[in-house]
């Protein structure tokens, strides 16, 4: 029973720093896209953000189900009999 | 105040408000009274972190400001993620009878639903048509 909890919160933890790893280098990589395009032309900086708040709700879609999975391996612990 | 339009996430959100009432009154209909505000709270987690995102994000606009544009999406990131978080153990400690199910399926459905939409409003015909 014990070892089920453990590796519960055990898998949790990872799960919990994949998706926040994964969606932190995503982020990084999109920001600094985002300045340096603008940068190199302003005029398309209003486009490019909207662009930035499309391809941000993309990277975090997989990151956000994750955390709801862990809450619920937490939380609920579906695997302890 | 700047002259830049914000992109049109008022009507993504309400759009996604819209979808999950008609989810929800289906569910009620056909699936019972659990797995309806199951679905609803599911709906909800997906709605409420991505507006504050959204605030966050849609403050700034304009070339000038794009530093701090990017700034500020880390920081309303991470808030989205804790925001998540915590909803969904409020909903998991404190709502009792749950349908987990449901609560997944609302959640990801209006999620989907939103990306879809702001992809439509985002993406020029022409682009969306070489894709």
């Amino acid at each position: 029973m014990e070892i089920i909890f453990a590796n519960t919160l055990l898998a949790a933890a990872l799960i919990f720093g994949i998706c926040g790893a994964g969606t932190a280098i995503a982020f990084g990589l999109l920001g600094g896209k985002l300045i340096e395009s603008s940068a190199r032309q302003p005029e398309l900086a209003p486009r490019l953000q909207t662009q930035f708040f499309l391809v941000a709700g993309f990277v975090d879609v997989i990151a956000i189900i994750g955390v709801g999975m862990a809450m619920y391996f937490i939380f609920v612990q579906p695997f302890s009999v | 105040m700047s002259a830049i339009p914000t992109p049109p996430v008022n009507r993504v959100m309400l759009q996604q408000l819209a979808i999950l009432l008609i989810l929800v009154a289906l569910a009620q209909v056909f699936l019972g009274t659990v797995v309806a505000y199951s679905i609803l709270l599911g709906g909800l987690l997906s709605i409420v972190p991505s507006a504050y995102f959204a605030y966050k994000v849609t403050r700034h606009r304009g070339a000038r400001a794009t530093e701090r544009m990017v700034r500020s999406a880390y920081s309303a990131e991470i808030m989205k993620l804790a925001l998540t978080g915590a909803g969904f153990a409020l909903v998991f400690t404190q709502v009792e009878p749950l349908h987990v199910a449901g609560l997944f399926c609302g959640f990801m459905l209006v999620h989907a639903f939103g990306l879809w939409v702001l992809a439509r409003i985002t993406m020029p015909q022409r682009s969306r048509q070489q894709l």
